[in-house]
């Protein structure tokens, strides 16, 4: 989407055009989904997050000056909800015995190793865009991706 | 399993249909029907006082004030004890409701943000022995009700039913909080303003909001930062005493030490919401009223200031006292420098009616000739000199006065100061000369600090970007290029290198490699069969060997990068570094003062290879040299003092009572003198100094060989690439010298194109009237030479739409060349790439219509050319 078409679509969708917000919303769909589906228990959990941030996302659209802010401000946003969900578990064991295999390996990282990991992985997001997401330096990031290697038994992460 | 494996595996599973971009539109319409945003409850009210500051007086004053009903107030006057879960039982249990919770809010912030001055006025009548009658709504347990719900903020338990929706809010609550000074203020009650006013909490703000965002996020405005514009030192004392600062509430951070991402995170929160509601980020409502200086009260003012009298005179106490007690600390620094300075006032004297002596005895001391090099011979006394020490013991004055320079300067903490009881020996002559050992360079440095001359402040980096002079072409790009190698391909960007694994027809994303904290990569090329990125930042530069898919090694050197070339397998970098301080050492740490710089970890220099060059300063000009196959170092020399510039290849420009140019050979060191110097930049060919105004070139003799007399601009930044020096000014490079000829240099007038330039090709894009065009060059004798031009006819309306594909998609391997690119027929997005051989021939176009990406990327693998496209990879030649 060029920054015309971007600037048109905002304009429509911050008039409450919903099928416009929904075309922005499509550039990131599949890695906010990722995003959510593996920090979190189960579809419920993910659809919950993923939802609500649409909904920030449709409120606040109008406020976004680019593409690079809307995919910044929706992936702020899930971060957080993510991390509200998370903290609602607690200790708990959430993940029930019909999850895919992947996500037993990712949930033996913490919080937010795991939102970082998926989201370098599954979201293909680059360290910047994380460190921009969750407020963390780029070396933290590192750093927790760099952890995550040996618990996931990845043969490199990046 | 790798991370292409894995995420294969995840990015495998299916979007649920609620998730469909389709599907939410659905659910965007539902929720325009119902878009109420969740009342106030009382954990929010509170939640939103405090973030006011209100105290407890004043809480109980709006209670009333806004009509709460009395017994509500009675039971929590008559409860001092209670703690908050019996506070926001309380207030559920009462008649109150969200609009009265908004009211009170409204009125409190209207208490914030009005009555400074007259807290200010009070509290400095109150000091001058007022007897204004104390209000007697102290409740000590309000402030640690407001502290145990900031606790509550921060780190909620599970299952904690008084949080309910507010978790995910709390997400966004900056947790530095207004200091809550205690203040009550007469105001009229506001029940009966109309609705509207009251719905919106803040209608006196600027800055219009959104309502609909601030009721979503009804607490995030309120608690940004207070930030005081101007305060006094009574004020300071006050705030100082009173503000809460409350941790970060991630419950997830709190296994992180790192300090700067406590740092960053609480208020990047804030500047969520800040950033994307378009409200400015010192939007900030306290303290937007002039503080104006104390005047008698005149009896005007219809508030009623509360001040804790005890409370502020125990703060001005003990604000006297500290004062006093800098004076003091101030004093006794200034006696102890006295007694240190003249201790080496004496011990100078000394040394020098000593070395008189002594070149009147042997006639052995001659003047210095200005115009020509010192070569300082250290005579062998000087190893028989007795240690100069002074002890100064910890509790010493002038330790304080050392801790105090030390904090205010972030700069060394020497051991002399902390207690480590070694003064060095002043270095008596400044000379030119070889360091015997670190001690030598220790006292340089101390002296050098001592005097505050810290070296290095004219140094410059050079303009790193990704634009190449490529003869007489000017070829913008947009990164360094993609290489491949075997079944590796890389692509480089400033920010890291992206290595992945073409395998089976698949572009696999494998590693990204980054240049170490703190740096960017500056240059990347193909160095004997791997990839080679030069990196450089404030305190690191060197390279990465990377084959593979893998960083095979990376030589670092300190400080930032001045010059740089790769020539017969070497890889030849100069630097000025400074050090930075940050704690106690002592001669024996000499990676702390010493240059540093080695294979994968840097090691500190020997002191041989350390010039001292008899410039005030400590920092260093380094230069080096490297193998590019191993990372062997080949030469280094370091310069100590206050170096410009650093070349790659031991020739530095320093600044001091005369700045020299100075050029260390293998056998001798030789300096020029020069005057002024404010840049400096260093070629093959000699230098290029800005010298009052002036542009000055010197041959590699120092002799002067051309002057370029008050160019255009100012100049900030000026370097070489090859022999073309580049000017910049305020605006960006404002001339380019060819400087081939050092005694008769030119105004290269370069073309500005876009393409790529990879090693001795270049590829250049261009559009012509009815065409489009990708040429070929090589580079022979400095000169850019066609190779062939590859023509594509295309009509002018669809030329309006071309674009490049940019540099990741250019090939050039002296046998074809290629680009891609993509243009807009009125229909669909058509993106093409276009490949010839040097010898004319032209394969044919490969097209992709409406592919998502177009071509982004094309790289040679086993003598095919393959492009990455949105629809993955297309084989370019077949």
């Amino acid at each position: 989407m060029d920054k015309k078409e971007y600037r048109e679509t905002v304009s429509m969708a911050a008039n409450g055009d919903a099928k416009a917000f929904s075309r922005l919303y499509e550039m990131i769909s599949r890695e906010m989904y990722y995003t959510a589906f593996y920090s979190l228990a189960d579809d419920a959990d993910a659809i919950e997050a993923v939802s609500g941030t649409i909904r920030d996302g449709f409120k606040a659209v109008g406020r976004l000056r680019s593409e690079a802010a809307f995919r910044v401000f929706m992936m702020k946003t899930l971060f957080a909800r993510i991390k509200m969900r998370l903290r609602e578990y607690g200790d708990e064991d959430v993940l029930d015995e019909e999850q895919p295999e992947i996500k037993y390996r990712l949930f033996e990282l913490d919080g937010v190793d795991r939102i970082c990991t998926v989201m370098y992985i599954a979201g293909k997001f680059t360290i910047e865009d994380i460190s921009a997401f969750s407020g963390l330096m780029k070396g933290n990031v590192k750093k927790r991706l760099n952890k995550s290697v040996n618990i996931l038994e990845l043969d490199q992460i990046y | 399993m790798t991370v292409g494996e894995m995420r294969e595996i995840m990015r495998s599973r299916v979007v649920p249909e609620d998730l469909v971009p389709q599907n939410v539109i659905d659910l965007l319409m539902d929720d325009e029907e119902n878009t109420a945003p969740p009342e106030l409850d009382a954990f929010t009210f509170l939640t939103r006082l405090r973030a006011l500051g209100i105290g407890s007086a004043d809480f109980m004053y709006l209670m009333e004030g806004c009509e709460a009903p009395q017994a509500v107030v009675d039971k929590i006057r008559n409860n001092p004890a209670m703690n908050l879960q019996g506070l926001i039982l309380t207030l559920e249990n009462s008649e109150l409701t969200a609009d009265d919770y908004k009211r009170i809010l409204y009125t409190a912030r209207q208490i914030w943000e009005r009555t400074l001055t007259l807290r200010l006025e009070k509290s400095e009548m109150v000091l001058q022995g007022g007897d204004e009658p104390q209000e007697d709504y102290s409740e000590p347990t309000f402030e640690e009700v407001m502290d145990e719900l900031g606790q509550i903020q921060d780190d909620v338990p599970e299952g904690d039913d008084i949080s309910g929706y507010e978790e995910f809010r709390a997400a966004f609550v900056t947790e530095e909080l207004a200091p809550p000074i205690e203040v009550t203020s007469e105001i009229k009650p506001v029940g009966e303003e109309p609705e509207e006013e009251t719905a919106e909490d803040y209608p006196d703000k600027e800055e219009p909001v959104d309502e609909e965002f601030s009721e979503e996020y009804p607490v995030e405005k309120d608690e940004v930062k207070a930030v005081p514009v101007e305060k006094t030192s009574v004020e300071e004392a006050v705030a100082e005493e009173t503000v809460e600062v409350v941790p970060a509430e991630e419950t997830f951070e709190d296994e992180i030490s790192d300090e700067e991402e406590e740092v960053q995170d609480a208020p990047d929160e804030y500047l969520e919401f800040a950033e994307y509601s378009d409200l400015p980020e010192d939007d900030q409502p306290v303290y937007t009223e002039e503080i104006e200086p104390v005047k008698p009260y005149n009896g005007d003012t219809t508030a009623i200031v509360q001040i804790d009298a005890e409370m502020l005179r125990q703060n001005l106490a003990l604000l006297a006292e500290e004062e006093q007690a800098a004076v003091r600390a101030e004093a006794a620094r200034l006696a102890a420098e006295q007694a240190q300075q003249e201790a080496r006032a004496a011990y100078e004297a000394a040394r020098v009616d000593e070395a008189e002596k002594k070149a009147i005895s042997e006639e052995t001391y001659e003047e210095p000739d200005d115009e020509q090099t010192e070569d300082y011979e250290e005579s062998d006394d000087k190893k028989k000199r007795e240690t100069f020490v002074v002890r100064i013991p910890n509790e010493h004055p002038y330790h304080k006065g050392a801790i105090i320079t030390a904090a205010v300067g972030a700069a060394v903490v020497f051991g002399a100061s902390f207690g480590v009881t070694l003064i060095p020996e002043p270095p008596v002559i400044r000379s030119i000369t070889y360091a015997e050992d670190n001690a030598a360079i220790f006292n340089e440095i101390y002296y050098s600090y001592y005097d505050n001359i810290v070296g290095g402040e004219k140094a410059h980096e050079p303009v790193f970007d990704y634009n190449k002079i490529f003869g007489d072409l000017l070829v913008t790009a947009d990164g360094f290029g993609t290489f491949s190698e075997g079944d590796n391909v890389y692509t480089v960007t400033a920010e890291a290198v992206s290595a992945s694994v073409f395998r089976g027809g698949v572009l696999t994303e494998d590693e990204e490699i980054f240049p170490p904290d703190g740096t960017r990569i500056v240059d990347a090329f193909d160095g004997d069969g791997a990839l080679i990125a030069v990196f450089s930042g404030t305190d690191d530069c060197g390279f990465m060997r990377i084959s593979g898919g893998k960083t095979l090694f990376t030589v670092r050197q300190d400080g930032f990068m001045t010059d740089f070339d790769y020539k017969d397998g070497d890889i030849l970098i100069g630097s000025v570094y400074t050090p930075r301080f940050t704690r106690t050492f002592g001669i024996q740490d000499s990676m702390i003062y010493m240059p540093r710089l080695g294979v994968d970890e840097k090691n500190a220099l020997e002191p041989q290879s350390v010039i001292l060059s008899g410039t005030k300063g400590y920092s260093y000009g380094i230069s080096a040299a490297y193998s590019a196959a191993n990372g062997a170092t080949r030469n280094t020399v370091a310069v100590l003092g206050n170096p410009i510039s650093a070349s790659n290849d031991g020739r530095f420009i320093l600044s001091g009572e005369e700045d020299v140019l100075m050029t260390v050979g293998t056998e001798e060191i030789t300096t020029v003198k020069v005057e002024g110097i404010q840049l400096a930049a260093f070629c093959d060919n000699g230098s290029a100094t800005y010298e009052g105004g002036n542009i000055i070139l010197r041959d590699r003799n120092g002799d002067v060989t051309f002057t370029i007399a008050n160019p255009a601009q100012a100049v900030t930044s000026m370097w070489f690439d090859g022999n073309l020096l580049r000017l910049s000014g305020a605006n960006g490079v404002f001339i380019t010298m060819d400087c081939s000829d050092f005694a008769d240099p030119k105004v290269a007038e370069l073309k500005t194109v876009s393409g790529a330039v990879l090693g001795e090709n270049a590829v250049i894009f261009g559009a012509g009237a009815n065409s489009l065009t990708i040429s070929h060059y090589k580079l022979e004798n400095g000169a850019a030479s066609l190779v062939n031009t590859y023509t594509r006819a295309l009509a002018p309306e669809l030329l309006s739409t071309l674009e490049f594909g940019g540099i990741n998609t250019v090939i050039a391997d002296g046998v074809r060349f290629g680009a891609g690119y993509r243009y807009f027929d009125g229909v669909s997005v058509i993106s093409e790439y276009a490949v010839m051989e040097d010898s004319g021939q032209v394969h044919p176009i490969k097209e992709l219509f409406d592919d998502r990406t177009g071509f982004t990327l094309a790289f040679k693998h086993n003598g095919n050319i393959y492009a990455q496209c949105g629809g993955g990879i297309v084989d370019i030649l077949n």
